[in-house]
C-alpha cells in the first residue's frame, strides 16, 4: 500500500494549500475593498477615514490588504493545520 | 357578481365530470362493489401480473413505483432549479451596476422571494426526496416505500403548490409576492397581493408533501428493511434520511400552522401577528423554530450522500462509520436548540441570547466530526478523481468555509455588526450550493449509469465541476466582502463603492449558470444517447468490497431480460428483496 | 390499449393507481375555493372532488371494503366542519359550502349503501 496511499494526501494537501491561499487572498482584497487599501471608501468597520488597526492578542496591526492577507494564511492555515495533524495522527493510529 | 358565480359553477361542474370521465376511462369501478359479477379482482390480478405498468403518459401520472416517483421528484427538482436560477440571473444582471438599470425594486424583491421559497422548498427537499425515494427502498432491500399511495399523493401535492408559489409572476394583473422567504410580519400581513395568499397556500401544500413523504420515509426504514439489513448493517444515507425525516415530522406541522394563523391574520381578521394587539416577533420564533431545522433538513441527506459516496472512490469504507452516525442524531437533536441564533438583533433576553450563542458553537462539534471523518477517509485512499468524487470533495471544501462563517456568526458581538449583510447571505450560500447543491450533482452523476443504463459525458461534467466551484467562490467570496463592507442584503440598489465586488459576484452567478447549462445538457443528451453501460459495476466497487445493495439489485436487474416497455427502465417487480 | 380491457388500470397494474392527482386537485382546489372570499363554487367543486378521491383511493387500497361507509364518514365529518365554522365563527358562507358539501355527500353515500347492498 505504498505508491497508491500518496493520491489521497495528495488531494488533501492540495485541498488544504488551496484553503489557505484562498483565505490569503480573502483578506488582501477585504484590505482593498473594506478597508480602502489603507484610506479609501470603507465600510462601517472603519473608524474615521485614516488607517485602521486591529489586534490579536498583544500584536497590533494595521488593517491594509497585506496584514489581512497574512492573517488570513497565518489563522486559517493554523486552524486547518491542526485539524490537518488531529487527522494524520487518527489515521496512523487506526491504519496502523 | 351572480353571473360569475354561474360561470365559476359551471366551470367546476365541467371539471368535476371530465374527471370522472377520465377516472372512468382508466379505472373499472365496478371491481370494487362486492355485488359486481366483474369482481374477483384479485385472482384476475396475477393473471397479468408480467405487466407492470401501463403505457405513456398515463404511466406517469399513475405510478405509484418509488423508482417512477424518483424520477419525477428529481425532473420537478431540476425544473425548479432552473426557475429559481433564472430569476437569480435576472437580480445578479440589475446588480452589476449601483442604480435601477433594468428591472425595478419592486420586481427585484418579487424575484429575490421566489428564488428563496424556490431553491429551498421546490428544489431542495424534493431533489432529496428524489434520492431517497428511487435509493432508499434499493439501499435497504424492500420491494418498495411502506405507502406507495401516499408516496403518489406527496409528489403530486407540488406542482400545484410551485403553480402556487409563482402565481404572482403567472398571473397577469397581480403583483408578485414580495415577503422575502422568511415572511417577516408585520410586512407580510399588510403587503395585500392575492399572491401573497396563494404563496402561503403553495407552501402549506409543499409542507403537507414533505411531512406525508417524512412518515412515508420512517415507516419503510424501520418495517421494510431486508432480512439481511439490520440497525448495524444500514448505510449512511438511509441514516441521514431518517433523522432529517424526524426532524420534518416536527418542524413542518409547526410551519404549517403557523403559515395558517399567517393566513388567518390576512383573511379573517385575526391578530396574531399584527402590530396592535399580536406580536411579530411571535412570528419571527414560529418561522425560526421551524427554519433553522429546516436548514438541517436540507444539509443532513446530502452529507449522507458524501458518506456514502466519498468512501466509494477513496477505495476504502468510510473513517469512523458509527461517529458520523451519532454526529447526525447530535446535529438532529441540537438543532432544535439554535434558532434564536436568527434573532440575535430583535431585542430579546440578553441571557437566552447567551444559551442561544452557546448551543449554536455547540452545534459545530458534530458538524466538524463529520469533516474529520471525511477527510481522514481520503488522507490513506487512493482517489479516484471522477465527477461525483470531484463533487464530494467540493462539497467538503465549501462546507468547511460555510461552516467557519456560520461560527462567526453565531458569536453576538459579531453577528450584530453582520447581521442582515451580504455576509450572511454569502455564509449561507457557501452551504445551499457549495455544499448541498454539490452533494446532489455528486448523486446524480453517481447513479446515472444505474438509472438510464448509460454513462454521462465525462468532460461536461468535469467542466461542470470546475465552473461550478470557481463560480460559486467568486460570487460567495464577493457577498463575504460586501458583507465586511456594510452592503445590506435584498436592496436591488447600493452604493458605488460596492460596485466592484457585486461585479465579481455577477461574474461568478455566470460561470455558476453556465456550468449548470452543462449539467442539464448531460443529463438530457446523455440519457437519450450515451454509451449504454456493459457492466453491473460502473465504479467497480467489487474491487474494494464495497458493493452495496442498490448496485446488486441493478446487477440482478441486468441479468433478468425484461420485455422493453415504452420509455420504460426495466421494473423489480415483487422478485428483488 | 388500456380502454380495450375489462378491467380497471389498478387491477391491472398493482402498481398504477388513479386516485392520487384527482384527490391532490381536490385538496388544492377546495383550499383556494375556502381563502378566498366569494368564489364559493369552487370550493364546493373541490370538496366534492376531494371526498370523492378519498372514498375511492380508500376502497381501490382495500383499506375500506364498502364505499358507503367512507363516503359516509367524510361526509360527517365535512358537515361537522363546516356547522362549526357557520355557527361558531363570521365564516357564515364559508360553512354553508362545507357543510352543505358533508350534507350532500351524506345523501350520496346512502345511495351507494342502497346500490351496495342490492336495494337499488
Ligand atoms: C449546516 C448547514 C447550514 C445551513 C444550510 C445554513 C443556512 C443558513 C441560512 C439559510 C441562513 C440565513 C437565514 C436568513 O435568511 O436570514 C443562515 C444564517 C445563519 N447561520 Fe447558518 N447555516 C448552516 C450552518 C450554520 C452553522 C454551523 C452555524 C453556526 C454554528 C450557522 C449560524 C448561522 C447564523 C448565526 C445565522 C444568522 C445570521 C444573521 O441573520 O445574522 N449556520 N444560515
Ligand atoms: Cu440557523
Amino acid at each position: 500500500m505504498s505508491e497508491p496511499d500518496t493520491r489521497g494526501r495528495r488531494v488533501v494537501l492540495w485541498m488544504y494549500a488551496s484553503a489557505v491561499a484562498v483565505s490569503g487572498l480573502f483578506g488582501y482584497v477585504l484590505g482593498i475593498i473594506v478597508y480602502g487599501d489603507g484610506g479609501g471608501p470603507a465600510g462601517p468597520l472603519v473608524e474615521g477615514s485614516g488607517a485602521a488597526y486591529g489586534s490579536v492578542g498583544p500584536v497590533t496591526f494595521q488593517l491594509n490588504p497585506v496584514n489581512l492577507g497574512l492573517f488570513g494564511v497565518v489563522s486559517v492555515g493554523t486552524l486547518l493545520g491542526v485539524g490537518l495533524l488531529a487527522i494524520v495522527y487518527a489515521s496512523e493510529r487506526a491504519d496502523a | 357578481m351572480a353571473s360569475s358565480s354561474l360561470v365559476l359553477t359551471v366551470l367546476m361542474g365541467v371539471l368535476l365530470v371530465a374527471v370522472a370521465a377520465s377516472l372512468a376511462r382508466l379505472e373499472d369501478w365496478r371491481s370494487y362493489t362486492p355485488l359486481s359479477d366483474v369482481g374477483g379482482a384479485l385472482g384476475e390480478r396475477t393473471e397479468h401480473g408480467h405487466e407492470e405498468k401501463p403505457g405513456g403518459l398515463v404511466r406517469w401520472f399513475t405510478t405509484v413505483d418509488h423508482k417512477d416517483i424518483g424520477i419525477l421528484y428529481g425532473v420537478y427538482g431540476a425544473i425548479a432549479f432552473v426557475w429559481g436560477g433564472l430569476a437569480v440571473l435576472l437580480m445578479r444582471i440589475e446588480l452589476a451596476a449601483p442604480a435601477t438599470n433594468v428591472i425595478g425594486p419592486s420586481l427585484y424583491n418579487g424575484l429575490m422571494t421566489s428564488h428563496g421559497i424556490t431553491m429551498l422548498f421546490l428544489f431542495g427537499t424534493p431533489m432529496i426526496a428524489a434520492f431517497g425515494n428511487y435509493f432508499i427502498p434499493l439501499l435497504i432491500g424492500a420491494d418498495d416505500m411502506a405507502f406507495p399511495r401516499i408516496n403518489a399523493i406527496a409528489f403530486w401535492l407540488l406542482p400545484p403548490g410551485a403553480l402556487l408559489v409563482w402565481s404572482g409572476f403567472l398571473l397577469p394583473g397581480v403583483a408578485t409576492a414580495q415577503t422575502s422567504w422568511t415572511m417577516y410580519t408585520p410586512l407580510s400581513i399588510q403587503m395585500s397581493s392575492p399572491a401573497i395568499d396563494m404563496m402561503l397556500l403553495g407552501l402549506h401544500l409543499t409542507g403537507v408533501s414533505a411531512t406525508m413523504g417524512a412518515v412515508n420515509f420512517i415507516a419503510t426504514i424501520f418495517t421494510e428493511r431486508g432480512d439481511d439489513v439490520g440497525w448495524p448493517s444500514l448505510d449512511i444515507f438511509s441514516w441521514t434520511m431518517l433523522t432529517q425525516s424526524g426532524l420534518i415530522l416536527f418542524a413542518f406541522p409547526l410551519l404549517g400552522s403557523a403559515l395558517v394563523m399567517l393566513l388567518l391574520d390576512r383573511n379573517f381578521g385575526t391578530t396574531f401577528f399584527t402590530v396592535a394587539g399580536g406580536d411579530p416577533i411571535l412570528w419571527q420564533h414560529l418561522f425560526w423554530f421551524f427554519g433553522h431545522p429546516e436548514v438541517y433538513i436540507l444539509v443532513l441527506p446530502p452529507m449522507g450522500l458524501v458518506s456514502l459516496i466519498l468512501p466509494k472512490f477513496s477505495g476504502r469504507k468510510l473513517f469512523g462509520f458509527k461517529f458520523v452516525v451519532y454526529s447526525t442524531l447530535a446535529i438532529g437533536v441540537l438543532s432544535f436548540g439554535v434558532w434564536a441564533h436568527h434573532m440575535f438583533t430583535t431585542g430579546i433576553d440578553p441571557r437566552l441570547r447567551a444559551s442561544f450563542m452557546a448551543v449554536s458553537l455547540a452545534i459545530a462539534i458534530p458538524s466538524a466530526v463529520k469533516v474529520f471523518n471525511w477527510i481522514t477517509t481520503m488522507w490513506n485512499g487512493k482517489l479516484r478523481l471522477t465527477a461525483p468524487m470531484l463533487f464530494c470533495i467540493g462539497f467538503v471544501q465549501n462546507f468547511i468555509i460555510g461552516g467557519v462563517t456560520g461560527i462567526f456568526l453565531a458569536a453576538i458581538p459579531v453577528d450584530l455588526i453582520l447581521h442582515d449583510t451580504y455576509y450572511v447571505v454569502g455564509h449561507f450560500h457557501f452551504i445551499v450550493y457549495g455544499a448541498i447543491g454539490f452533494a446532489l450533482f455528486a448523486g446524480t452523476y453517481y447513479w446515472f449509469p444505474m438509472v438510464t443504463g448509460r454513462m454521462y459525458q465525462k468532460r461536461f461534467a468535469h467542466a461542470h465541476f470546475w465552473l461550478g466551484l470557481v463560480g460559486s467562490n467568486l460570487t460567495f467570496l464577493a457577498m463575504l466582502w460586501l458583507g465586511y463592507g456594510g452592503m445590506p442584503r435584498r436592496y436591488a440598489t447600493y452604493l458605488p463603492q460596492f460596485a466592484t465586488a457585486h461585479q465579481i459576484a455577477t461574474a461568478g452567478a455566470f460561470l455558476i449558470a453556465i456550468s449548470t447549462l452543462l449539467w442539464v445538457w448531460n443529463m438530457v443528451v446523455s440519457w437519450k444517447e450515451g454509451a449504454k453501460v456493459d457492466t453491473a459495476d460502473p465504479w467497480d466497487l467489487e474491487e474494494t468490497g464495497q458493493l452495496t445493495n442498490d448496485w446488486e439489485w441493478y446487477e440482478q436487474q441486468r441479468d433478468t431480460p425484461v420485455p422493453a416497455t415504452d420509455g420504460g427502465e426495466p421494473d423489480d417487480g415483487q422478485s428483488a428483496d | 390499449m388500456v380502454e380495450q380491457t375489462e378491467q380497471g388500470l389498478s387491477d391491472q397494474y398493482p402498481r398504477a393507481s388513479p386516485w392520487p392527482i384527482p384527490l391532490v386537485l381536490g385538496l388544492v382546489i377546495s383550499e383556494i375555493g375556502i381563502l378566498f372570499d366569494g368564489i364559493l363554487p369552487v370550493a364546493v367543486g373541490g370538496l366534492v372532488l376531494l371526498a370523492g378521491s378519498v372514498v375511492g383511493i380508500l376502497r381501490e387500497s382495500g383499506f375500506a371494503s364498502t364505499l358507503y361507509w367512507p363516503a359516509f364518514a367524510v361526509g360527517a365529518l365535512f358537515a361537522a366542519l363546516g356547522g362549526t365554522l357557520y355557527v361558531a365563527t363570521s365564516a357564515t358562507a364559508r360553512g354553508l359550502a362545507l357543510g352543505g358539501t358533508g350534507v350532500v355527500v351524506v345523501a350520496a353515500s346512502v345511495a351507494l349503501f342502497l346500490y351496495e347492498t342490492g336495494r337499488l
